[in-house]
């Protein structure tokens, strides 16, 4: 992708007929997203009144003791892949 | 284990355990739906409690899909180590033995001494998270069965250093 390349980009952007059009095609684009993301509301966990519910009981006193309880054998996993994938200090032949 | 099986053993080991966890992420979490990661803390039969079940899935999937990514670092190390053993025997018989060593490992702690979840919930500890442990011990056996094979019939490939 050379000059040629950039510089016809430019004039083809600079016409005034695909201004009008790029203009049109956004406009369409952006009203359509609006009308489609209005009443869903996707995200449950952001504004809705069972987002407040969800939140208390994942924030709640137990938020650390169940991290770790996920977290725990995953971890030991980790140790054990470390374990096998470090080289042993000095010479070795098979164990 | 010899030093030259080291590097495509870690490699496999973490390939297994990632792939073994996804499998039960996948299989059992969401399309089966037996199970949710805290649901035996956490019960998902209403909405707020799927939903908070569900972002501990998350966390769970965001952990193993960490131990596949260090899994593909290792492969790539592993092919990048001159003399390291890149047979496809041990390949396999490592990535067996992480996904056994991943259900023995995941069902002793979470199934039984933590209790954060069991195979078929609503049956809670049963016969389905013995056999699952089974099924893992089966994996790592035959795992190390394979991987044995592999050092003491084949030299395998070798890697070269470019």
């Amino acid at each position: 992708m050379g000059r040629p390349f950039v510089y016809a980009l430019r004039r083809k952007l600079a016409t005034s007929h695909f201004r009008r059009d790029w203009r049109v095609r956004a406009g369409l684009a952006s009203a359509l997203a609006g009308i489609g993301a209005g009443p869903a509301f996707a995200c449950t966990l952001c504004p809705s009144a069972q987002a407040i519910s969800i939140r208390a009981r994942l924030f709640g006193p137990d938020l650390w003791a169940n991290l770790a309880a996920v977290s725990l054998p995953l971890l030991l996993l980790l140790a054990i892949i470390a374990r096998i994938a470090r080289e042993p200090r000095g010479p070795e032949g098979s164990s | 284990m010899t030093s030259r099986m080291r590097p495509l053993l870690s490699a496999g080991l973490a390939l297994g355990i990632g792939m073994g966890s996804f499998v039960d992420g996948i299989l059992f979490h969401q399309i089966l739906q037996f199970h949710n990661m805290l649901s035996a803390r956490i019960p998902n039969t209403d909405y707020v409690g799927a939903k908070v079940n569900m972002v501990w899935d998350g966390f769970f999937h965001a952990g193993v899909w960490t131990i596949t990514a260090i899994g593909i670092l290792l492969l790539w190390r592993a092919g990048r180590t001159a003399g390291a053993d890149m047979s496809g025997r041990l390949l396999c018989g490592a990535s067996l033995m992480g996904w056994g060593l991943f259900n023995l490992i995941e069902g002793v702690i979470d199934h039984h001494l933590l209790q954060l979840h069991h195979v078929y919930e609503p049956a809670g500890l049963s016969i389905w998270d013995y056999l699952f442990l089974m099924w893992g011990a089966l994996m790592l056996f035959g795992g190390m069965a394979i991987c044995w094979r592999a050092r003491r019939f084949g030299q395998g490939s070798v890697a070269i250093r470019p």
